[in-house]
């Protein structure tokens, strides 16, 4: 079975592993699944993840709940308590600061009402740019060579 | 349905300022979210640091979410985004060196902790290790879809990006894991 033949295989059965095969691609995985190369390729598919879930889960280090609690509370007061200080090392008074904070939100709202309302980083959702495309298909190690296929070759790595 | 209507109540209150319902969440899910961080991170001191980071982060910014998601996969995307600060900081510190072998080495002055290798069976050890030779995406991936469960819409979320891509990179780590593992085969 050559290479491409293969990574045909190994890329249906994980659609079935996920239970995303439709039918077109059922079918597909059936006719080469009638070569016994392509058995054994989805034997190994699936003997890997045998392999994964019979690791057993890592241990959960004793008090970790107490100190994720005891860290949060930390961070709960630190917001409570911190008073806003200025570049030059004043401290602003609850008062001139809760006049500061309302400032600034109204003009926040104005600014939300005119469309330029941002979520916090973990709900961002904007229209995709290149920045992204690039951020996205960088390797670990830098290389936008996996960028640079998608974008003249159409090929996803 | 009452246990989905429950965590929305639970978050609900979380996000009106109650400590009791935020340590409700705690307690539901420090767990997996660990789970989720040592097999990232691939240290157990990294990992608690990134589980109490990403409740930080969670009750910070809890008055952000929005329900669109459930909570477990907003947490799982902070964490992710908890865990590659984490591998970030590790290599500028020179701590950790994953190299081609897949072998974890220490600099000289041998900082951290790996996961304890003597308390795991031979099974979790390989599977460990194979993990390892990973890139951190494609082992944030495995870990997503392999022992978290999640699908693919689910693990798009957390990692911004499309369906098909997360489609092609959970192939591309899975041929990755099995040459690794295949390579490993006495």
């Amino acid at each position: 079975m050559d290479e491409k033949t293969t990574d045909r295989v190994e890329r249906l059965v994980g659609l079935e592993l996920d239970g995303r095969l439709d039918e077109a691609a059922r079918r597909e995985l059936d006719r080469l699944l009638r070569d016994g190369a392509a058995v054994r390729v989805r034997d190994e598919m699936v003997g890997v993840r045998e392999l994964l879930r019979r690791a057993e889960a890592p241990a959960l280090p004793p008090l970790l709940r107490d100190r994720i609690v005891a860290r949060v509370a930390v961070a709960r007061d630190e917001r409570a308590t911190t008073p806003l200080r200025l570049a030059g090392g004043g401290t602003l008074r609850l008062v001139q600061a809760i006049t500061v904070a309302a400032a600034i939100t109204l003009g926040a709202t104005a600014w939300v009402t005119s469309g330029g309302a941002v979520r916090a980083d973990d709900q961002l959702e904007h229209p995709r740019t290149v920045e992204d495309e690039l951020r996205e298909r960088t390797d670990d190690d830098g290389s936008i060579a996996p960028y640079l296929e998608w974008r003249f070759l159409g090929a996803e790595r | 349905m009452d246990a989905v209507v429950d965590e929305r109540e639970l978050v609900a209150r979380a996000q009106e300022g109650s400590e009791e319902a935020f340590t409700e969440l705690i307690d539901r899910y420090h767990e997996r979210i660990y789970r989720v961080a040592v097999r990232i991170v691939h240290d157990v001191d990294d990992a608690q640091e990134v589980v109490q980071e990403v409740f930080v982060r969670a009750v910070q910014h809890i008055g952000r979410f929005d329900f669109r998601a459930s909570f477990y996969t907003w947490l799982v995307s902070i964490t992710r985004n908890a865990a590659f600060d984490a591998l970030r900081g590790t290599q500028r510190r020179g701590r950790f060196k994953q190299t081609e072998d897949g072998l974890d080495r220490y600099s000289a002055d041998g900082v951290g902790d790996p996961v304890e290798a003597s308390q795991e069976s031979e099974t979790a050890v390989k599977v460990r290790k194979a993990l390892l030779r990973l890139k951190p995406r494609d082992r944030t991936l495995i870990v997503l879809r392999e022992y978290e469960g999640l699908q693919y819409e689910e693990i798009a979320r957390v990692m911004g990006c499309s369906v098909g891509t997360i489609e092609s990179g959970l192939h591309r780590a899975r041929k990755r894991l099995k040459t690794i593992l295949g390579d490993e085969r006495p």
